[in-house]
């Protein structure tokens, strides 16, 4: 093996790093059948589908140990209701009025590690912990839908719903909080679960460190395909040098992406055959405008700031990752508007011309200054300084601290941000996003008990909530497409809050490991029970 | 007995600060070179309107990471921004904080100091404590605290490092004053009944200047250096408006794209604290008569 100058550099800094944190990837990496991952983390939260407090790394991890009734398919997201695939049910139907939903249980599923078959009782279980008001789990909202849940026989769910959902395995079944836990584990282990899981899945939890990381075994008794390599390791580097350094020296196959402008470039310049998967769309940039502060009151000031932001150029920053938004639901997604299909009023092409006349029209030709603030997450700062930028241009001045983020979202919920941004990523469901963004019910409230909708949408302009009700009450997917473009409609009318542009989940890859399939879309974790290793 | 009429031999007079620092200044090659470096940023700092090419705010999302070329003489930032117009811009900031702040702090840390050292008794006791609570911790550590409570911003930020900065000047102040009390001409004044506010200011307070002025010197550099770690730390200048900090900060995470902004802000940071650092020593040597070598 010859060693030039430049990967001599490389190995030795990635490796003084990895010593400085404790790390002993080299070891383990060495070994053709383990695929090593590394997480923007410091450790776990949790390895159980239902704790709360899991975050994209805890999901990473859970991917590969956990299935639910159904899944979508790998590498992307299930647009429409014929899109889902059999998982732990082999089959599944749902009436006319999407309101009774049966499922038909696959035989002869066994747990991890002896935990005997997968039986109606742990579907039953499953769900009714995420059904007890007094049981404290993840994502209880996506479960509030759920009338009731029986089981006739062994193999056979059948689940009602109070209020027809056509995409109810997207909704709730086929999401990692409807992971099946084993009954008889979970009883038996109580807390401890969360660090000693027993899923279904491909993989199962071998050994967990925060130093040395989660390391995963394939399951030798998987229902499905066996998994085609024989370890997963995933290990925490939290910092973006060092996470970076790691990947350049070989030392991780595979790390968490920066969302930052121009890195994606820098990498490539560096190693050119680097492989980016990267979810479309990612996760969605919503600038919320506060209705009740001035002078975001004024829908001519709304209408200035939608015509001095330009979503395209702040999506030119990110390069093919991101896309600039229209409305509120990503284009990706059915039920978004395009521009072609919108009045010329709600175009909003970029004009800063247009935005200062609208300024000088509200009387504020001289100048405005707007407080706010923004989180110091790499993703928010730079959308949210290359948009101060571009106001400035128009004469609105952000005054916007850079503050931690775990602050920056307490305070936004207790309604102190004037333009908030907030980044979250969606299914394609777009009920969700509207319920939980501009809703009536979903207002932000002083004392920190409302919900994300930080513009007070619904309760300063209301006309939204009826909508809402009406899209919900409907059990044709196709009606619903259609109230969904109402709304985005009406929103462009009223500029409550603005999309930005969607960014995409980013992972690098080291070419020598092959995925099985290619990453189009879907959340910010996948499974990698296909994902095999050259040596 | 008066002490009046005593007869005392004619001193020659004291050489000035002033006279001190010029000498001082002009004496080595080393320190002519420092001196010319620090006017230099200064009017840099001044002149940044008419020198820097570029806003040092404009973005332009087709020239991210640029490297360096006769158009942009250090390259551009991950916006686009021009990396020496934010250079030449952040010297303004790194400057006023580096002279503001010591300033502030010997306003501040005098004051108490000579009440201290001037008083006694509850008083003295009372500001020596406090100002011991504050010296046990380094001052970085009582900086990030208190920015950390009161958040980024030009004003938080020089109170942030006035308060790190009082009690070496307090200190030192205390000291001072108490060996000043004791000299005869300060036992005249208050024997023939001068009120003590004008003794304070006539007698203590120009006395002790010399050593008070050296310390913000030497303290300059310090606070160019603290400004730039707390906006390394993200709780010193708010972007996007640049100081040397945070566009070492911005740059280090974008160290791959391009690592002009780390070099170039570096580069200005270790001159301009050298420059001060020599300069402070340089005085320190003219008027400490333990390391003088000038007889």
């Amino acid at each position: 093996m010859t060693l030039s100058r430049r990967t001599f550099l490389g190995a030795a800094g990635a490796a003084g790093v990895a010593m400085g944190l404790g790390l002993n990837l080299a070891a383990q990496a060495q070994e053709a059948g383990t695929i090593t991952m590394a997480l923007a983390v410091r450790g776990l939260n949790a390895l159980s589908p239902q704790q709360t407090g899991t975050v994209g790394a805890d999901n990473w991890v859970m991917f590969q140990m956990y299935n639910g009734l159904v899944k979508v398919p790998d590498g992307t997201y299930a647009n429409r209701p014929e899109d889902f695939e059999p998982a732990l049910a082999e089959s599944w139907e749902n009436t006319e009025d999407a309101l009774t939903w049966t499922y038909r249980l696959r035989k002869g599923v066994q747990f991890h590690k002896g935990y005997g078959e997968m039986t109606a009782e742990d579907v039953l279980f499953t769900y009714n912990r995420q059904l007890d008001p007094d049981t404290v789990t993840v994502n209880k909202l996506y479960f509030g839908n759920i009338a009731s849940i029986e089981a006739p026989d062994d193999y056979t769910i059948v689940i009602t719903l109070k209020r027809p959902d056509p995409m109810f395995n997207g909704t709730v079944v086929s999401t990692l909080s409807a992971a099946i836990l084993s009954k008889k584990a979970f009883e038996e282990k109580g807390e401890s679960y969360n660090f000693d899981p027993i899923g279904t899945g491909p993989f199962q939890l071998e050994s967990y460190d925060d130093a040395q990381g989660a390391l995963l075994t394939a399951f030798p008794e998987f229902w499905g395909e066996k998994a085609a390599t024989e370890r997963l390791l995933f290990t925490f580097i939290a910092d973006t040098t060092a996470r970076t350094l790691a990947f350049a020296s070989g030392q991780a196959d595979m790390i968490d992406g920066v969302r930052s402008p121009g890195w994606i470039e820098s990498m490539q310049q560096r190693s050119a055959d680097t492989v980016f998967d990267v979810t479309s769309p990612g996760s969605f940039n919503f600038l919320h405008l506060n209705l009740t502060r001035k002078p975001l009151d004024d829908i001519r000031v709304r209408q200035a700031i939608r015509y001095a932001i330009d979503n395209e150029q702040i999506a030119q920053a990110y390069g093919a990752v991101a896309k600039p938004m229209v409305g509120l639901i990503a284009s990706q997604f059915e039920g978004s508007v395009t521009k072609d299909e919108l009045p010329e009023e709600l175009k909003y092409n970029y004009d800063p011309e247009k935005a200062k006349a609208l300024l000088a029209e509200a009387g504020l030709g001289g100048g405005v200054t707007i407080p706010c603030y923004v989180s110091q997450r790499e993703d928010y700062q730079t959308i949210m300084l290359i948009v101060q930028e571009q106001l400035r241009a128009v004469g609105i001045n952000l005054d916007m601290p850079v503050i931690e983020h775990n602050t920056f979202h307490a305070d936004n919920r207790n309604d102190k941000n004037a333009m908030p941004l907030n980044s979250t990523s969606y299914p394609p469901l777009p009920v969700n996003i509207f319920t939980q963004q501009v809703s009536g019910p979903a207002t932000v409230k002083a004392d920190g008990t409302g919900g994300g909708n930080y513009s007070h949408y619904g309760e300063v302009i209301p006309g939204i909530d009826d909508l809402l009700a009406k899209v919900q009450d409907e059990p044709s997917f196709e009606a619903r497409v259609a109230i969904f473009k109402e709304i985005e409609k009406k929103i462009l009318t009223d500029l409550p809050c603005l999309g930005i542009i969607t960014l995409g989940y980013v992972v690098a890859r080291n070419p020598r490991v092959d995925l099985g399939y290619e990453v189009v879309s879907g959340g910010a974790a996948w499974a990698l029970w296909r994902a095999r290793r050259a040596a | 007995m008066s002490l009046l009429s005593e007869a005392r031999p004619v001193l020659p007079p004291q050489p000035t600060t002033l006279d001190v620092v010029r000498e001082t200044l002009l004496g080595k090659p080393g320190t002519i070179f420092a001196v010319l470096v620090i006017v230099i940023f200064v009017l840099v700092a001044i002149l940044a309107p008419v020198l820097a090419p570029y806003d040092p705010l404009a973005q332009s999302m087709i020239k991210i990471n640029r490297l360096p070329s006769s158009e942009n003489w250090l390259g551009t930032d991950q916006f686009g921004r021009d990396v020496l117009s934010r250079i030449i811009y952040g010297s303004r900031n790194s400057l006023l904080f580096g002279l503001i702040s010591p300033f502030c702090a010997a306003i501040v840390g005098t004051t108490l100091g000579v009440l201290a050292g001037y008083f006694g008794g509850v008083i003295d006791r009372v500001i020596s404590r406090v100002i011991d609570l504050l010296l046990a911790f380094p001052e970085l550590l009582l900086a990030i605290l208190i920015a950390a409570v009161l958040g980024g911003g030009f004003w938080n930020v020089i109170f942030v490092i006035t308060i790190a900065f009082v009690p070496g000047f307090a200190r030192l102040a205390r000291a001072q004053t108490m060996a000043v009390k004791r000299e005869p001409y300060v036992e005249a004044a208050i024997s023939v009944g001068v009120r003590t506010p004008v003794i304070i200011m006539r007698h203590i307070i120009p006395n002790i200047m010399a050593p008070i002025v050296v310390l913000a010197m030497l303290w300059v550099a310090s606070a160019i250096r603290l400004e730039a770690s707390l906006s390394f730390l993200g709780i010193g200048t708010p972007p996007p408006n640049p100081s040397w900090g945070n566009i070492i900060r911005d740059g280090l995470n974008n160290i791959f794209g391009s690592p002009w902004p780390i070099i170039g802000a570096g580069a200005a940071i270790t001159l301009v604290v050298l420059a001060f650092n020599l300069v402070g020593d340089a005085i320190r040597d003219a008027l400490d008569p333990s390391t003088s070598s000038s007889e």
